[in-house]
């Protein structure tokens, strides 16, 4: 009896065996290996590129930091009857460098702020400079600054401080002043300015930094060409 | 599998509690990009670690303290060790995910996102991916990095949600996805052109007028942010991106560009200088801001000046050669064979030189670009008459141009010498024997059997009836089937019973040759679409009935053992 009991089982593995006989093709595998970076940092530097924006020195206070550094020039690619890339930026061209906590910060709505939107930053939340005499509100203390963005866009009556040395740094907001990322801090590029030391370069501009214990911004850098 | 789900609840439990910010310390792009995706859905803020000098002090310091961290770190390739130590010190709590591979990593965190809404890349790359995190984020999409090998899977997960296919996937992943009918965003044939279709669609939908401009081979803060769409470039500025700027900047609906790094500062610059004149010339004044983004300090930390957060992704570079070149005097055609040798797909078209000692005879001009798949290789022929040419030394020089995308061709190969002569026919013959469709596995199994002398190659494709609408799949790749030999081609394939129920017959084409790259035969087939599944309860129910015949055998010998017992009155 007990040796009948296997005969189906048996043509039942005889069935499954064929029915698997015919193994299917091998996929391909496509190499994941690539997804680890293996190449080095391009960012400041790229063949047949030059660096465009070198920050020379910083000076810091308490309360306030300061960048100064100039702006190169572009390059034309390709040979005299090739030429691939045929416009190159300077430095005499123009434009303007700002910086902001924002990490993309949005210059197509920046609008001028005023000497009243300078206090939001002494509050506490924002750059919370409190009361001090360096503070913001004593720092922006005229608006008469004028600043191109997005290639022909104006905006005018800005709060801003003059630097030693001649520049600039104009106070914009993005729509609101309630918090660090609303502010940029601009200065237009002058092929021809001089730094609080006297020497030439073509962009100095100071940014608030939170003076508590713990607290940190981290700036980035953003240059316009006109 | 209850491993599976018991792992699955554990990672869950692990982060269940709410976290306030999601970190990534891996070399994986993968991790990377699906830590940001997660936070995208999520609202979260993201931080992670860039792939070349990532410091871990100046990363904690960034992220600051009294944050719930969800990190997701690399069990095995972090950036650095340092990083959950660093976060803890600055009193921040962890929630530590250990990924052990980016592709698992990208579905469980499709999983844990509770996301509704999908949008699926293809895995290899990640330009598609790039492409689209400003759309996901804005459609609280999560996106999914999917190809052959898990397109069940992918399958699966968006079973029943919104679902978007954008860009190159791989023919399973479509195939996979079909019966869900998901939106279809770009062709797969240009990523420049499905990369701007993304662009618009996202600026049309959200009004946003400012991109990013990259060349698509690193990660940035401000790319992760998923505010503002990201536009693809090179060197040279593509034309549909060049044409997209323009008709944008001319309609008001592009006002800034902002580059990260310097590295398409000259040629962005270049493209605006001259469009700026040609809206000149038609008495218009439009043009655009260029924002370059070149630098970050930390002034309170006393940091130096430091180069921008970023980790460098996979850029698609593709490979091909020249395997072969020869006249073949049988079929009186030059034939080519080119080689993928790249890790994924490329677009190439070829131009053949023919000298006769040395002097131009005839040159054969470029057709338009077609495709190959990786690994593969495609054969071209050229007829080429030689009854003229009686004397001489004969070579050929071959070029081929070949790109990602077909409208930009950026590399190319070259080969020249003598040509060979060869006399070959194609004796090959290939037919389909069977259709199968394996319901658990979730795959459509195709039976080919060479029935010719030599080996032969074939490329198959499927055409069925889904939705109502006819949609065809198609095989993975070239198969070599060895004579007299059979192969079942397996191709990843979710049906429906009703899917099922429609395609009783499918008609199934075949294109196969005996030179590799040079499928010149076509067979086209229609077959009955049996189910792997019925298969094996047709054993089943026939072995029950030959153990219910052996049962009743059984039952009927001892009855008449008895009986005799029973007359020998024992």
């Amino acid at each position: 009896m007990g040796k009948f009991i296997w005969i189906p089982i048996a043509i039942m593995l005889l069935g499954a065996g064929l029915a698997s006989a015919f193994s299917p093709a091998t996929p391909t595998q496509i190499s994941q290996t690539r997804w680890i970076p293996s190449y080095t940092n391009n960012i400041t530097t790229q063949g047949g590129n030059i660096t465009y924006a070198l920050i020379d020195g910083t000076l810091l206070t308490s309360r306030w930091a300061a960048f100064f550094g100039n702006v190169s020039g572009g390059i034309i690619l390709g040979d005299n009857a090739n030429q691939v890339f045929t416009w190159s930026w300077t430095p005499e061209i123009g434009g303007e460098v700002c910086l902001s906590t924002n990490s993309a910060y949005d210059f197509v709505n920046a609008t001028a702020a005023s000497t009243t939107d300078a206090e939001a930053i002494d509050a506490d939340g924002v750059f919370g400079l409190g009361a001090a005499v360096d503070n913001a509100t004593n720092t922006f203390t005229t608006q008469d600054c004028a600043i191109q963005l997005n290639d022909t866009s104006s905006i005018s009556g800005a709060a801003n401080v003059t630097t030693a040395g001649g520049f600039n740094t104009c106070l914009i907001q993005d729509g609101a002043t309630s918090a660090k990322d609303d502010f940029a801090f601009c200065t237009d590029i002058n092929a021809t300015g001089m730094n609080f030391e006297g020497n030439n370069v073509h962009y100095q501009v100071m940014v608030p930094t939170t003076p508590s214990l713990g607290s940190i911004e981290e700036y980035f850098f953003y240059m316009e060409l006109n | 599998m209850k491993m599976q789900i018991a792992f699955i609840v554990l990672m869950l439990l692990l982060v269940a509690h709410a976290v306030d910010m999601v970190a990534i310390n891996s070399m994986d792009g993968r991790d990377v990009l699906s830590g940001i995706f997660y936070a995208n859905v999520k609202g979260l803020p993201v931080v992670f670690m860039p792939s070349q000098g990532g410091n871990a002090a100046i990363f904690s310091a960034k992220v600051g303290s009294g944050h719930d961290i969800l990190l997701i770190q690399s069990s095995t390739d972090p950036v650095s060790g340092f990083v959950q130590s660093g976060l803890e010190a600055n009193n921040n709590t962890i929630d530590l995910y250990s990924s052990t591979d980016g592709e698992t990593t990208n579905m469980y965190l499709a999983n844990l996102s509770g996301a509704t809404s999908f949008i699926v890349v293809g895995s290899a790359y990640s330009d598609s991916a790039l492409s689209v995190i400003t759309y996901a984020k804005l459609t609280k999409s999560y996106v999914l990095l999917a190809n052959k090998d898990n397109a069940a899977q992918v399958h699966d997960m968006v079973a029943g949600k919104s679902v978007t296919i954008y860009g190159l996937v791989d023919p399973e992943v479509s195939a996979a996805l079909a019966p869900l009918d998901p939106q279809v965003i770009g062709t797969g044939e240009d990523k420049y052109e499905d990369n701007v279709a993304i662009v618009e669609k996202t600026m049309d939908e959200f009004n946003i007028s400012r991109v990013i401009m990259v060349d698509g081979t690193f990660m940035e803060d401000s790319m992760a942010l998923g505010d503002q769409p990201i536009l693809l470039s090179g060197q040279l500025i593509p034309q549909p991106t060049s044409d997209f700027i323009t008709q944008y900047v001319g309609e008001g609906k592009l006002s800034q560009v902002m580059l990260i790094g310097n590295s398409l500062v000259v040629p962005v610059y270049d493209m605006r200088q001259k469009m700026k004149n040609d809206f000149l010339s038609q008495g218009q004044n439009k043009t655009f801001g260029i924002v370059v983004k070149f630098a970050q300090v930390i002034p309170s930390a006393d940091s130096s000046v430091l180069n921008l957060d970023t980790f460098a992704m996979p850029a698609y570079e593709p490979s091909l050669g020249i395997t072969g070149v020869a006249y073949n005097n049988q079929t009186g055609n030059i034939m080519v064979t080119v080689n993928d040798t790249g890790g994924g797909a490329a677009y190439y078209s070829m131009e053949v030189d023919v000298k006769l000692n040395g002097q131009d005879y005839i040159t054969f001009p470029a057709a338009d670009p077609v495709i190959i798949q990786s690994g593969e290789q495609n054969g071209t022929e050229f007829p080429f008459d030689m009854s003229n040419v009686t004397e001489g030394n004969l070579t050929a020089a071959v070029l081929v141009k070949y790109g990602a995308s077909k409208t930009s061709l950026d590399a190319f190969t070259t080969a020249e010498g003598p040509l060979a002569t060869i006399n070959y026919v194609d004796d090959s013959n290939v037919t389909v024997q069977a259709a199968t469709y394996d319901a658990d596995k979730k795959v459509l199994l195709v039976t080919l059997k060479n029935n010719g002398q030599s080996d032969a190659y074939s490329l198959s494709s499927v055409t069925l009836d889904l939705n109502g609408a006819p949609a065809t799949i198609t095989g993975s790749g070239t198969q070599t089937i060895e004579p007299s030999s059979l192969v079942v081609e397996e191709m990843p394939l979710a049906l429906s019973d009703a899917d099922f129920a429609a395609n009783s017959q499918v008609n199934i084409s075949v294109d196969y040759g005996a030179r590799p790259g040079f499928l010149v035969k076509k067979g086209e087939f229609t077959m009955p679409l049996a189910e792997q599944g019925g298969l094996s309860i047709l054993l089943v129910i026939g072995g029950v009935v030959v153990l219910a015949i052996l049962v009743i055998a059984a039952a009927a010998a001892f009855f008449l053992m008895g009986k005799k017992k029973k007359k020998r009155g024992l």
